[in-house]
């Protein structure tokens, strides 16, 4: 092989490892497991008082591609690859303090997954929103 | 076995078409439709900005025009790279500007369009952009060519197989929620949800598939007997699952396998000889 082809190779060949520890999801995982999931957003105003953010309200703010893993997902619900929700947590929670329209001073995001096999995994994500 | 000259350019021409019709709204059209379900481009061109919260591989996200510009540019690419003029760079362009595309809708993403914009890349630096072309490129060495992609259709089926090698995959609970949820054709669904077996037994027959092709691929005695049971495992996909163009983009590059039979293993050097390359062409 061409140094240039060896390379390439090495990339190609290697590129699903990178991926699989990347937040791009390039690995060759072809759906192979799945997850039930749930969201669970919390806005807390100035005072500290929480009130609930429903995901279904993030839903009518993201686009096309992104809605399935908002609409309902305060209940859980099984996906095949959860990696796109979980790695963008914070701003998941930035578009929450968006959607809560002012009330939120700050914003907690919480994603339950529940693999078919596996341990369950909590992931949380805690900002600050700006006004 | 069918044995074709120039494997690589006709693979570089049926990956074009794939690469153009899984990229423009010619997916949405009523017999495209039908056979690819899961395959679907909203607005002009796939990957064009739609409104909503920006997502972004790393954050990084692009201005609209730029993402415009991009769509643009990689159909261009991807009509020279399927004519053959200087489809080496075209290719590489198609490809880069095809997971600009993917990196602006995480959400959004699938294996079928990762597996086809990084096959256009691998196909565009080889000598597939030398023949069956308008203008073409220099050659760059055949069996290193074929090589090179042997290598990456390999990979893809190890790394699934990989994928595949845990409990929740084997055990059939995986096929069962897929089809549970929808997404396997209504025969398939049928067959894995009133026959659990049924289940388990094709995810096994599907993870020793996926493990043993990568060894018939790479092996010159197997390689065609390799690509034909490919072919075999991905119709059965398609009558289980249809997913997406995955079928069509793996096929495209399933016809490199098809060459004259010459040895792409490693090269036999001697300390006073020059490097060869065994070809024993039928």
């Amino acid at each position: 092989m061409t140094r240039v082809h060896h390379l390439a190779a090495a990339f190609v060949v290697s590129l699903p490892l990178v991926g699989a520890l990347g937040d791009a999801g390039l690995a060759f995982t072809m759906y192979a497991s799945s997850v039930s999931y749930r969201v669970v957003i919390d806005g807390s105003d100035g005072a500290g008082r929480r009130h609930a953010i429903a995901p279904t309200l993030l839903a009518s703010r993201v686009g096309r591609s992104a809605q399935p893993f908002f609409a309902g997902a305060d209940n859980l619900r099984r996906t095949y690859d959860v990696r796109a929700l979980r790695v963008r947590l914070p701003e998941v929670a930035r578009l929450a303090c968006a959607a809560d329209e002012g009330r939120s001073a700050a914003v907690t995001v919480v994603l339950e997954e529940r693999p078919g096999r596996g341990e369950p995994r909590t992931t949380r994500a805690e900002i600050t929103c700006s006004r | 076995m069918l044995t074709l000259k120039r494997p690589l350019p006709i693979a570089r021409v049926a990956l074009g078409v794939v690469f153009l019709l899984r990229t423009t709204p010619l997916v949405n059209v009523a017999p495209f439709a039908r056979a690819f379900p899961l395959a679907a481009v909203n607005g002009p061109l796939y990957g064009w900005p739609e409104p909503g919260w920006p997502f972004a591989w790393d954050g990084l996200t692009l201005p609209d025009g730029v993402r415009i510009a991009a769509c643009v540019v990689r159909t261009v690419a991807a009509v020279l790279f399927l004519l053959g003029v200087r489809a080496r760079v075209a290719g590489l362009v198609a490809g880069a500007c095809g997971f600009v595309a993917l990196s602006q809708d995480p959400f959004g993403f699938v294996f079928t369009l990762h597996t086809l914009f990084l096959g256009t890349i691998v196909l565009a630096l080889t000598d597939a952009t030398s023949d069956l072309a308008l203008v073409p490129d220099q050659r760059v060495g055949a069996a290193s060519s074929a090589r090179l992609v042997h290598l990456f259709v390999a990979s893809v089926y190890a790394w699934s197989a990989l994928a595949k090698a845990q409990p929740e995959w084997l055990s059939g609970d995986t096929l069962r929620a897929l089809a549970g949820d929808g997404l396997l054709t209504a025969p398939a669904t049928s067959l894995l949800l009133t026959q659990p077996a049924l289940a388990t037994a094709s995810a096994w027959c599907i993870f020793l598939a996926e493990a043993a092709l990568p060894a018939l691929l790479l092996f010159t005695k197997t390689r065609r007997f390799g690509a034909l049971f490919a072919c075999i495992l991905h119709v059965s996909f398609e009558l289980g699952a249809r997913p997406d163009v995955m079928g069509l983009v793996m096929a495209a590059l399933l016809v490199t396998f098809l060459g004259p039979r010459a040895s792409t293993g490693p090269r036999i050097c001697v300390p006073s000889a020059a490097c060869t390359t065994n070809f024993s062409a039928r």
